[in-house]
């Protein structure tokens, strides 16, 4: 079967498979389900679940969406013997958890798309350069999985002037990586990875921080409301509406999108903390201004 | 084949353990959704300096390492408003804006939020001041000015708060060393250790030197201390400090030895109960000992020891709540109990120990009036045992004039409390008969009432940041030794100062750092006698300082300062100062041995040559030192 070729038949049938019911994972089902359905209304047979309760590869529908890590990873045993597997769009996924997930075939063949949850090295860079001008070393704490990241960051900094300073965190060495990278550093930018940033670390990674004046750039709203200055990130709804857009483009007989980085993002501030280390920051006026950098 | 099994036991389970946190260490979109406490909250956030409802100056980690200070009194020569002096080479002493006497006894310090001072010695501040490593230290913020709306009667004419460095900031071990003219010869070592949940760090530190030219005042001062550092759960933290210091003087004099040592413990506990509330509580525990032991000659010429030795206990728990009550209001409130005893038959005639309790409640609101304006309004209300209750209001309005420029209005009244000594003093030597000190208790607090207009100003572009102080301070009731023989403690006199003083901090490029203060202070004092014209002497009428830090390529460090006080006098109206600068030259050069990072450096205090400080007679020596520290 072709993509084009759904369009003839009378509804499509889609499975959007959950990593976890409700919660930001059904939050971005939504979204991708009601910008699918504006442009092609009634046209889809929805079937929207828990990933475990895909059991069967058969009847096999038009359309995977895997909504998280999980549900890509699930939707990808289930079809693993099928030949032709129906094409998948992961999205909410992280880009390294895609990146090791997928079957570099099928990414070539184009029959696996995403659109991820992280933001883009450049988005991230300009954000900086926007938020905190005189901000020239930017460091990171980078673990054994967010070295991911450094070649695509080392490339985005040097178009931008941008000094990188990434501290590996050994196990039990986040205070010597801190006490390496927060000397000369004028923003700490937080990279996704469980080893380095997580619920224990973060205490400590902020208290540092902060006790060293160095701003932090953090990956989600939870770290602006823990005490990171300001934060960078897509919300379930803002991904899942790309996800509905990619849906629809391969709905309507185009190909399906290379993986791509969500559109739309919130810049955060915490207004406690900019004033403490004396910074004036408009959240609203500094998105606008990052949004229209890359839009004019 | 025992072993064998016992490591099937033990490997299965590590095994499985591996695996599943193997497992956990992969990204997902979980780190993007994970909750996480709320860390910063807003207790624990420090005012910007455009908002704190005072003047401040902060001394950061950077500057402490490049001033080739060897103690805090030095350091605080970087910060305007401050009168720096030598008892002798061993007693450095510094006060805000004159002290009128060299008791050093109307400064706040704080290590921590534990409040350093001798109970035993008349509430001097200089001893204590001597008990820490600078390499210790992250920052010391200094409040110019009265503030016992938020820390009581001691702070009645400034104070200075030192925030070490925790035991996760230091590297893992550290060692440095101080030789050079006059006898120097400093050494520490720093140990750390621990992860995120608890965390140690142990320090070891000598220093000493000769002192002055022609006065037997050769100092040694012995410390070590202690800081843990906890994190139990995300929204606690606990730190506990311990250690103990021996300043020890003038023992090269085969006659007289004297020495004061101090014990302390300290823990303090922080718990985030919500985003918008937060408990500290503080409890802390010092002893000090006291040792003056002089031969004198009965007139027929046979040696006789005399003494003035004497035991200092304090034990201070306080609680504290921070709390927002609306987006813009935020209020800090609290209390303190202090138990203080003293024993000391040498310097009170009194076998038994002498007690005194300190009860306190204080309440600070910051209240934010729209975008321009913050009002800060505090009180203290104190009750000491034996002087009875007061009480200490302030009020402070910040105006944000434009970004970056603030202007600030305040207004304080403070009380500093007397000490056992003021209240019961009663002290002979051998010399005389009776008593030379004989206080008769009926000593009030001294009281102080300041008025202040600021300016904060930050130009961001120029790297530069400028702070204004005007200041009119009007105190009355000092509390004086008078009468002659013998002396009592008594309330009398009154003085007005009045000036202005500024710090201006320039970064014109990122090698170079400039630091410029200038106080202009006028003293008029009205007292009885010529008293009038040493209290009008007792802070020069202008004091300037200029610093200059430059980093040169290589690793090089280039440090230069330079500081002119006005005359002045540390006694009566015949010991006046003259006019003199001080210039103090650094050289220094950071590199690595493998992975050890190094610094040496070549100092050289009072380049130009001695100057008076103190009485006349005592001149502080041009002195040269070369120091090494390694951080491994």
């Amino acid at each position: 079967m072709t993509y084009g070729s759904a369009w003839a038949a009378a509804t499509i049938p889609v499975w959007v498979a959950l990593s976890a019911t409700g919660g930001v994972h059904a939050e971005a089902a939504r979204a991708l389900q009601v910008e699918v359905e504006q442009a092609l209304p009634g046209r889809i047979d929805w079937r929207v679940a828990h990933w475990s309760s895909f059991t069967s590869a058969v009847p096999e529908p038009q359309w995977v969406v895997a909504i998280g890590t999980a549900a890509q990873r699930g939707m990808q045993d289930l079809f693993a013997r099928d030949t032709t597997p129906p094409p998948l769009l992961s999205i909410l996924v992280p880009r390294l958890a895609f990146e090791r997930m997928v079957d570099p075939a099928r990414l070539r063949a184009g029959s696996v798309s995403a659109v991820f949850l992280d933001q883009p090295p450049w988005r991230q860079l300009e954000l900086i350069r926007l938020a905190l001008p005189n901000v020239r070393k930017v460091a990171m704490l980078v673990g054994a999985e967010s070295k991911g990241h450094l070649p695509a960051l080392e490339k985005a900094a040097k178009e931008r002037g941008f000094e990188l300073a990434a501290a590996p965190v050994e196990p039990d060495g986040l205070f010597e990586a801190l006490q390496s990278v927060l000397p000369n550093a004028d923003v700490l930018l937080a990279l996704p990875d469980p080893a380095v940033f997580n619920s224990q670390t973060a205490a400590n990674i902020l208290t540092a921080t902060y006790r060293r004046q160095v701003p932090l750039l953090g990956f989600s709203p939870a770290y602006v409301k823990a005490g990171a200055l300001l934060a960078l990130y897509s919300t379930p709804a803002q991904v899942g509406v790309r996800g509905g857009e990619s849906l629809r483009l391969a709905l309507t007989g185009k190909a399906l999108p290379a993986p791509q980085w969500p559109r739309e993002f919130v810049v955060a501030v915490n207004q406690d903390v900019a004033r403490s280390l004396g910074f004036a920051l408009d959240e609203s006026l500094i998105g606008q201004q990052l949004r229209h950098k890359e839009r004019p | 084949m025992l072993s064998r099994r016992l490591f099937a036991v033990l490997s299965a389970p590590t095994l499985a353990l591996l695996s599943s946190s193997a497992g956990a260490q992969e990204v997902s979109e979980k780190d993007y959704f994970d909750e996480l406490p709320v860390v910063l909250s807003v207790s624990r956030l420090a005012q910007p300096l455009n908002e704190v409802p005072g003047a401040v100056t902060v001394i950061d980690r950077d500057t402490i390492r490049r001033s080739g200070a060897r103690d805090l009194t030095d350091l605080l020569r970087f910060v305007p408003g401050f009168v720096i002096g030598h008892i002798n080479g061993a007693n450095p002493i510094a006060n805000y804006h004159g002290d009128f006497d060299a008791l050093n006894r109307r400064l706040q310090v704080f290590v921590d939020g534990r409040s350093i001072y001798s109970g035993l010695l008349a509430g001097n501040v200089s001893h204590p001041m001597m008990g820490m490593v600078l390499d210790d230290i992250e920052r010391i913020e200094v409040l110019r000015g009265s503030n016992s709306a938020a820390y009581g009667a001691n702070a009645f004419s400034g104070v200075v708060n030192v925030v070490t460095r925790a035991a996760t900031d230091v590297p893992r071990f550290s060692t440095s060393l101080a030789l050079g003219e006059k006898g120097i010869a400093d050494r520490s070592v720093r140990a750390a250790w621990g992860d995120e949940r608890l965390a140690v760090r142990l320090t070891a530190a000598r220093s000493g030197d000769s002192g002055f030219d022609d006065v037997i005042d050769d100092k040694r001062v012995d410390q070590f201390h202690l800081r843990a550092d906890l994190r139990p759960s995300a929204a606690d933290d606990v730190m506990l400090t311990a250690g103990s210091v021996r300043h020890q003087w003038g023992a090269s004099d085969m006659l007289r030895s004297e020495n004061w040592r101090n014990v302390f413990v300290q823990g303090q506990w922080r718990h985030n109960v919500d985003a918008d509330n937060d408990v500290r509580f503080n409890g802390s525990f010092d002893e000090e000992k006291f040792v003056d032991q002089v031969y004198y000659f009965t007139l027929l010429g046979v040696p006789r020891p005399y003494r003035a030795d004497g035991t200092g206990r304090r034990l201070s728990l306080e609680a504290e709540h921070t709390t927002r009550i609306l987006p813009g209001l935020r209020l800090v409130w609290g209390g303190q109990l202090r138990h203080e005893e003293i024993r000391s038959p040498d310097l009170f005639k009194e076998q038994t120990a002498l007690t005194a309790e300190l009860r306190r409640v204080f309440g600070n609101v910051e209240w934010r009036l729209g975008e321009k304006w913050i009002l800060n309004a505090g009180a203290m209300w104190e009750d000491h045992s034996v002087v009875g209750p007061h009480t200490a209001p302030r009020l402070s309005l910040n105006y944000h004039v434009l970004p970056g420029h603030t202007l600030r209005f305040g207004s304080t009244q403070a009380y500093r409390m007397p000490t056992m000594f003021e209240l019961r003093g009663n002290w002979q030597t051998p010399s005389l008969p009776g008593s030379l000190v004989l206080a008769s208790g009926g000593i009030k607090p001294e009281r102080l009432v300041a008025n202040e207009i600021g300016y904060v100003g930050e130009f961001r572009q120029l790297g530069l940041t400028v702070d204004l102080r005007g200041f009119e301070e009007s105190g009355s009731s000092i509390a004086r030794y008078f009468g002659g023989y013998p002396n009592d403690v008594v309330n009398k006199d009154r003085y007005r100062k009045r000036g202005w003083e500024t710090q201006l901090r320039w970064k014109p490029r990122p090698e170079t750092q400039l630091l410029f203060n200038h106080t202009v202070l006028k003293i008029r004092a009205w007292a009885t006698g010529d008293t009038h014209i040493s209290d009008e002497l007792s802070a020069p009428s202008h004091t300037s300082g200029l610093v200059w830090f430059e980093s040169l390529p290589a690793g090089f460090e280039f440090g230069l300062s330079y500081l002119t006080y006005g005359a002045m006098t540390w006694g009566g109206k015949n010991d006046v100062l003259d006019t003199q600068p001080r210039v103090d030259l650094r050289l220094a050069r950071r590199f690595k041995i493998g992975g050890t990072q190094a610094e040496a450096a070549v100092v050289t205090h009072s380049a130009t040559g001695s100057y008076q400080e103190g009485d006349p007679g005592r001149y502080f020596p041009r002195r040269t030192f070369a120091t090494l520290r390694l951080d491994f």
